[in-house]
């Protein structure tokens, strides 16, 4: 009788020598040798943050678009619902239940004032203009904005670049144009970034560490949407485990991102929390599998053990 | 000295793990004879590509989140972290796989495929806050897309993809410490019970 005996349980047969400590300490030397050999051989995906300055730059129209929308109320940040606004007509449910309606707001966004007037308000005491047009917009009502907003779309659709200054179409677009335009041109030379980093109370904070209202207006315009797009990862191009040019990304959410492949992970409006439920079903079949009769007979038909046990079945 | 039974946890603790022959187990120096194929390598790939992991993590930690962006050295580490996710992930894959289809959950268990299955499932948003973390144009669209996930399922109070510093603490701190935890608690009770026997010599079919 060896010294492990009665250690494995289900197993009275026959030992063999093993040294775990050793077989690890290879393991990792031989793990790490590896990924430092691929480390220098290819590095890694690197592609710089976009800015609101190449924004501003690269497409300019689009910026002037975006910021409309927040201050129209027709963005989709403006739009989202919970957890960034109160109405959660658009949130997504399922069987009539909607958990984000039910956990509501917990990170609230005025897209008009978080995102625009509070960061450009920073600048209006050397800026008349501008002053002007942010007391202008604050005591104009809903529908005066609405109106506005819409012809102020309408030409921006046929908007014009001419020496770095937007070109529009004149017309009553009541205090929109203006703020629209200093949003670009302060974004295009890079100061209005700094003004839009999150604060308490509206105010610019000295520490820089949620991004939250920067990032919903660079993911409110097509133009970042059409660089990922691009590079392949849109949520149509397995978007979820893909990255940059032909890297891995996370290929294992590849049985997460397959459902947005086809309908109605690819068309519902409520594809996300759709998959989430297949997603929880899926992982707690597999988490729960031992004590689920049936499916836990499954694996064996495969025959692949046969493979692994062959020698000790002879 | 007199002992009263089961009123001191040391007393309970120690004896449930002479009983059970802990230390034997955890640092068993024989194994069953059917324990020679290939497959078991993936299990010790998997943590060895944890531990290189960790390494790596504890030195990018040292340098700070943006040290792989102003530093050609912390641009290399980053770059090993990496890999060593894509390893990490690929012996787990296989090992995953290998273990569904070998059925080791048989003979009592069930509580190792258990604890396994969990330290996967949190293995998914630790690599995730991951990637979050690195401040660059993939965290930017990785942030956007995730949050309609996050936020769809309610969980927009927990987790908001867009705060970088809630990122960094979960990737570096939280999560890593749940998922050691659940790693560390998988390999004691593969020890515990030894590594499944082949089918034909199970307890319980499954």
């Amino acid at each position: 009788m060896t010294t492990q005996s009665g250690l494995v349980r289900g197993w009275d047969g026959p030992m063999r020598p093993y040294d775990l400590v050793k077989e690890g300490a290879v393991a990792v030397v031989v793990i790490a040798s590896v990924v430092i050999a691929l480390a220098l051989a290819f590095g890694s995906p690197k592609r710089t943050a976009v800015t609101l300055q190449e924004w501003a730059t690269d497409d300019p129209i689009d910026m002037a678009t975006t910021t409309l929308g927040e201050l129209d109320g027709t963005s989709a940040t403006a739009t989202y619902g919970p957890p960034y606004t109160a109405d959660a007509s658009d949130s997504q449910e399922l069987l009539g239940v909607s958990p984000a309606r039910i956990a509501g707001v917990s990170i609230p966004i005025n897209a008009a004032e978080d995102i625009i007037l509070g960061p450009l308000s920073t600048f209006a005491p050397t800026d008349p203009e501008l002053a002007a047009a942010i007391d202008a917009y604050r005591s104009s009502s809903p529908t005066d904005i609405s109106a506005w907003g819409q012809r102020y779309r309408s030409s921006l659709a046929t908007a014009e670049i001419a020496d770095g200054s937007l070109v529009v179409t004149p017309g009553d677009y009541g205090p929109l144009d203006t703020l629209v335009e200093h949003v670009v041109t302060l974004a295009a030379d890079g100061s209005f970034t700094g003004a839009l980093i999150d604060g308490r109370g509206g105010r610019p904070a000295f520490y820089t560490l949620d991004t939250t209202r920067s990032m919903m207006f660079l993911a409110d315009g097509a133009y970042f949407d059409q660089l990922a797009t691009d590079a392949g990862l849109a949520g149509d191009q397995w978007g979820a485990m893909n990255t940059l040019d032909n890297w891995p990304g996370q290929w294992w959410l590849g049985p997460f991102s397959v459902w947005y492949q086809f309908p109605p992970g690819s068309t519902s409006a409520n594809a996300d929390l759709l998959i989430a439920v297949i997603m929880g079903v899926l992982t707690g079949g597999v988490v729960f599998l031992p004590w689920i009769p049936g499916l836990r007979s499954l694996p064996v038909r495969s025959g692949f053990h046969r493979l692994v046990w062959r020698r000790s079945t002879r | 000295m007199t002992d009263v039974a089961g009123s001191n946890w040391t007393t309970v603790l120690r004896r449930r793990i002479e009983r059970e022959r802990l230390v034997d187990r955890l640092l068993a120096d024989e194994q069953p004879v059917y324990v020679r194929s290939w497959v078991y390598l993936f299990g010790v790939g998997t943590v060895a590509s944890l531990v290189v992991l960790i390494f790596s993590g504890v030195v990018l930690a040292m340098g700070g989140p943006n040290w792989h962006h102003t530093s050609s050295v912390g641009e290399f580490v980053d770059s090993v972290h990496w890999w060593g996710v894509q390893v990490f992930f690929a012996s787990l894959a296989l090992h995953a796989v290998a273990q569904l289809l070998l059925a080791t959950w048989r003979g009592g268990r069930r509580i190792t495929w258990l604890l396994g299955a969990l330290a996967f499932v949190v293995a998914v948003p630790t690599a995730l806050t991951g990637f979050l973390s690195q401040q660059n144009f993939e965290s930017q669209w990785i942030a956007s897309q995730a949050k309609d996930a996050v936020d769809a399922v309610g969980l927009g109070w927990l987790m908001n993809p867009f705060d970088v510093g809630r990122m960094v603490t979960f990737h570096v701190v939280l999560l890593p410490l749940v998922l050691v935890s659940l790693v560390a608690l998988h390999v004691v009770w593969v020890r515990r019970h030894g590594v499944c026997p082949p089918l034909e010599r199970a307890e319980e079919a499954p």
